[in-house]
């Protein structure tokens, strides 16, 4: 049996290094954050390198980072994706991360849903409240007032409203591989 | 020829055992620590230094070297990355490890240096990090885990035997996910 573990722990070193690098990938644009904002529906689904600065990583987990501009002006979020996690110590240095561009699309069934899931969590959260309290108060009600996560839905569905559009988009790129540049 | 199914029970039971105790291990760890994900940052240890300063007397434009003066006085010069302004009269400076907020209207700032959990950091960094190979390796773990599970219950015969005290033992360890499941859907 140790035979073909140590086989099967060679097969999965060999796959894990045949990953390619961000400078050998192939990509349709180089860009800076700038450019990838002023067109970034042009680059939905195509493989693109971004080059910024590390402005944020997702401190739990690193599932995720935003560059920005030399001029701080412009951000544009980085997923993780087949990197599997960035460190922390990328925040201040500049990158060039390789991936694809995709977008969200968020209409108003999207909002409807989102805004039911958080509804129910928020009523099952307040049910086990309750029942641990042992209060006879009514906790339902002022849900909106006190849910971060309500009042971002409420923003999205004015802002959809302002759109005068079917949908808004969110875009991120979801990446590849990624190097530090001097 | 008799199939002795018991003795390759235990045989599988038993070398699947060793070859996994790391991977138990470090998912036994970093399910601990994503237990406790709202009380505590599992990867890193944060630690923040509150300050007041008066070495930026303008908002207007800040050079490196003002920046390094200003973390000389924190032992951090040397940690410089790069600075901006997030929005005016507000400077962010990454440093090695961690970052400076400072208010240069109050001049009120704070360094916040993040430093890495020995062990946590490095078994959290792998049950988040689902390349390919992991993904797979782990897959492995995940079956072979269930194997050393149903193996496990065949081992041993008699009154401790799953026939007996091991089927009473096997049940409660069943029903008590079944309850909180029943609790909390």
């Amino acid at each position: 049996m140790s035979k073909w573990f140590i086989l099967f722990i060679s097969v999965l070193m060999v796959i894990s290094c045949s990953t390619d690098s961000a400078q050998q990938q192939q990509v349709d644009a180089d860009l800076d954050v700038a450019q990838i904002n002023a067109n970034t529906s042009e680059y939905v689904d195509k493989t693109v390198s971004v080059t910024g600065t590390v402005n944020h990583v997702c401190r739990h987990g690193g599932k995720r980072l935003f560059v920005m501009s030399d001029d701080a002006n412009d951000r544009f979020k980085v997923e993780a994706g087949q990197v599997g996690s960035f460190d922390v110590a990328l925040e201040g240095s500049k990158v060039r991360v390789v991936g694809v561009v995709k977008e969200l699309k968020v209409d108003k069934a999207y909002l409807d849903t989102w805004e039911k899931e958080v509804c129910a969590a928020e009523a099952e959260n307040e049910a086990q409240k309750f029942a641990s309290e042992h209060e006879g108060q009514d906790h339902a009600g002022n849900e909106q007032a006190d849910n971060p996560t309500l009042q971002n839905i409420n923003m999205l569905r004015q802002e959809l409203v302002d759109s005068e559009q079917a949908h808004l988009s969110f875009y991120h790129l979801d990446a590849i591989s990624f190097e530090e540049v001097m | 020829m008799n199939f002795n199914w018991r003795k390759w029970n235990r045989v599988l039971h038993r070398d699947l055992g060793y070859i996994f105790f790391g991977m138990t291990i470090i998912y036994a760890l970093s399910g601990i620590a994503l237990n406790h994900l709202r009380d505590w940052n599992p990867s890193y240890d944060i630690s923040r230094l509150e300050l007041q300063t008066d070495v930026f007397r303008s908002d207007d434009s800040i050079s490196k070297e003002q920046v390094i003066n200003f973390l000389e006085k924190y032992g951090e010069e040397r940690n410089y990355k790069s600075h901006y302004m997030p929005q005016p009269g507000q400077l962010k400076v990454f440093i090695k490890n961690g970052n400076a907020i400072v208010d240069l209207g109050t001049g009120y700032g704070v360094i916040e240096k993040l430093q890495r959990r020995p062990v946590f950091y490095h078994v959290n960094f792998l049950h988040y990090n689902p390349r390919k190979a992991w993904t797979w390796f782990s897959d492995v773990f995940c079956v072979s885990l269930i194997l050393i599970a149903i193996t496990g219950l065949f081992i041993l015969r008699g009154k401790n035997g799953i026939s007996r005290r091991g089927a009473w033992l096997t049940a409660l360890g069943i029903i008590i996910p079944l309850v909180f499941l029943f609790m909390y859907t």
